[in-house]
């Protein structure tokens, strides 16, 4: 097969023999790829700057989809991250948006609107817009969770009250009549239901200038890494440490301890499968 | 492997576990190591002996052997005022060897990588703000590596060190001295109009 270029975020360099590395990326016109970088370790390849974690490169790529490692021609930087004189919690935000990328996204499937999402998060990685970026990523791969009616029932949930449950596994809010509340969810105020509503509406102007503070932020972020790492199926280590840097996940927790935690004795619901 | 007797196939899968060496590559060293019997025996010795006498330095978390404090530490002829942080004692062992620095040094263990789960806490950070406490050096000179994650951990620390009266410094990056600026690339030109610096006129 010829080769390709593209533009990609490199999301993951490892290491690979003295002198070559092992590149995951995700690209604008192929998703998420896997590549050999043969030499790229050396003093004065031309390539070492523009592999580095976080940086936006044209790449050139041999793809060899039969072993799913392509090789990795050429490299050249657009955009460094700088991580440099940034706050903390900026690098860390960065590190976020490598690592859902890496849990979420698959090989050979274009994500161009995810890419360009990816593209201005890591560009101004403020907390805003990873929040933004996290529902972004779920409603662009298709796992927006339902937030009009009950994700089991289906029921309208148009009489505006003053809390609901939240289920990432059943995929959205659930009414309180629907019993199947055996698996971990949150229960969310009216407040920061109505900021979901808005987060999941998709791309709009007005959107990018979302900022939620107090309770409703602490909510928001819970639940979205919550709803993120279930997609994931694993727990995501840069969003655990984003959090607790930002004060939001507690101090020795993690946000998957805080989701699972037992459910209020109101959210519990008879459990055929481990009743006696 | 079936076909060794159990040592071998035993040395073989403890080598295995050794970075970058696979199944093969072990296979031939063990090879290697039961032909040559008396070189085995003093790799062994060698190996009990860093296993049993190499610790980390109290003060500055390099390696030392016997004593409990290393002998860069130890050393009165060092310059105590600066204090370079770096990330694993190898990088210490390559700015030694430059002859260029005669401070003392203090050594993380790794740096934040929240991709591989390495958070603040896992690195010796928390002793660098006492050693700086108690030794009050004027400054400290940050050498993590210049990708990402070393820029991540740097920015860590500058965070972490923000109250303290000490001057922070990093290491200059950008042109490599004897190369033409038409071979240099965009980022080694980015950092280096970046880190530029005032030329010192004789006579002024």
């Amino acid at each position: 097969m010829g080769s390709v270029r593209t533009v990609a975020l490199i999301l993951k360099a490892r290491e690979y023999s003295e002198t070559s590395l092992v590149i995951r990326g995700f690209s604008r016109d192929f998703g998420q790829f896997t590549a050999l970088a043969k030499g790229a370790r050396r003093l004065k390849h031309y390539r070492a700057g523009a592999l580095d974690l976080l940086c936006c490169s044209e790449v050139t790529l041999r793809r060899r989809p039969r072993t799913g490692l392509d090789l990795l021609h050429e490299a050249r930087l657009i955009r460094e991250f700088f991580a440099l004189g940034r706050p903390f919690v900026e690098c860390l935000a960065g590190h976020v948006v490598a690592q859902v990328l890496l849990g979420l996204t698959f090989a050979n499937v274009p994500e161009p609107r995810l890419f360009q999402a990816a593209m201005a998060t890591v560009g101004e990685p403020t907390e805003p817009r990873l929040l933004q970026f996290l529902w972004d990523a779920v409603c662009a791969l298709g796992h927006c969770p339902t937030l009009d009616r009950c994700a089991v029932c289906g029921i309208p949930m148009d009489h505006r009250p003053q809390s609901v449950r939240f289920c990432p596994v059943a995929g959205g809010i659930l009414c309180e009549r629907c019993p199947p509340v055996v698996l971990p969810g949150h229960r969310i105020s009216r407040g920061a239901l109505r900021a979901l509503q808005l987060l999941a509406k998709g791309p709009s102007g007005s959107r990018r200038k979302l900022r939620f503070q107090g309770q409703i932020r602490v909510e928001l972020w819970r639940l979205t890494a919550d709803l993120v790492e279930t997609l994931a199926a694993r727990p995501l280590n840069a969003l655990r440490t984003y959090l607790r840097q930002t004060g939001i996940g507690t101090a020795q927790g993690s946000t998957r301890r805080t989701a699972l935690q037992t459910p209020p004795e109101s959210d519990r619901l008879p459990n055929r499968a481990v009743r006696p | 492997m079936a076909g060794y007797s159990r040592s071998i196939r035993d040395l073989i899968e403890l080598l295995t576990q050794l970075p970058g060496i696979g199944p093969r590559t072990a296979e031939r060293l063990s090879l290697y190591l039961v032909h040559h019997q008396p070189y085995a025996r003093r790799l062994a010795q060698a190996i009990e002996q860093v296993a049993r006498r190499v610790r980390r330095c109290a003060i500055c978390n390099n390696f030392t052997e016997t004593e409990e404090i290393c002998e860069i530490c130890r050393d009165p002829n060092r310059d105590r005022t600066r204090i370079c942080v770096v990330e694993q004692p190898r990088d210490l062992v390559v700015i030694e060897s430059s002859g260029a620095y005669r401070g003392l040094y203090h050594v993380l263990g790794g740096r934040i990588s929240p991709l591989e789960g390495v958070e603040p806490d896992h690195l010796s950070l928390d002793h660098l703000v006492k050693r700086i406490h108690d030794q009050q050096p004027e400054e400290i000179i940050l050498a993590t590596s210049p990708t990402t994650e070393g820029d991540t951990t740097a920015s860590y620390i500058v965070e972490l060190l923000r109250d303290l009266p000490v001057q922070i410094t990093r290491l200059a990056r950008g042109l490599v001295p004897g190369s033409g600026l038409e071979i240099a690339t965009a980022d080694m030109l980015v950092n280096a109009i970046r880190d530029r610096r005032p030329v010192e006129r004789p006579g002024r």
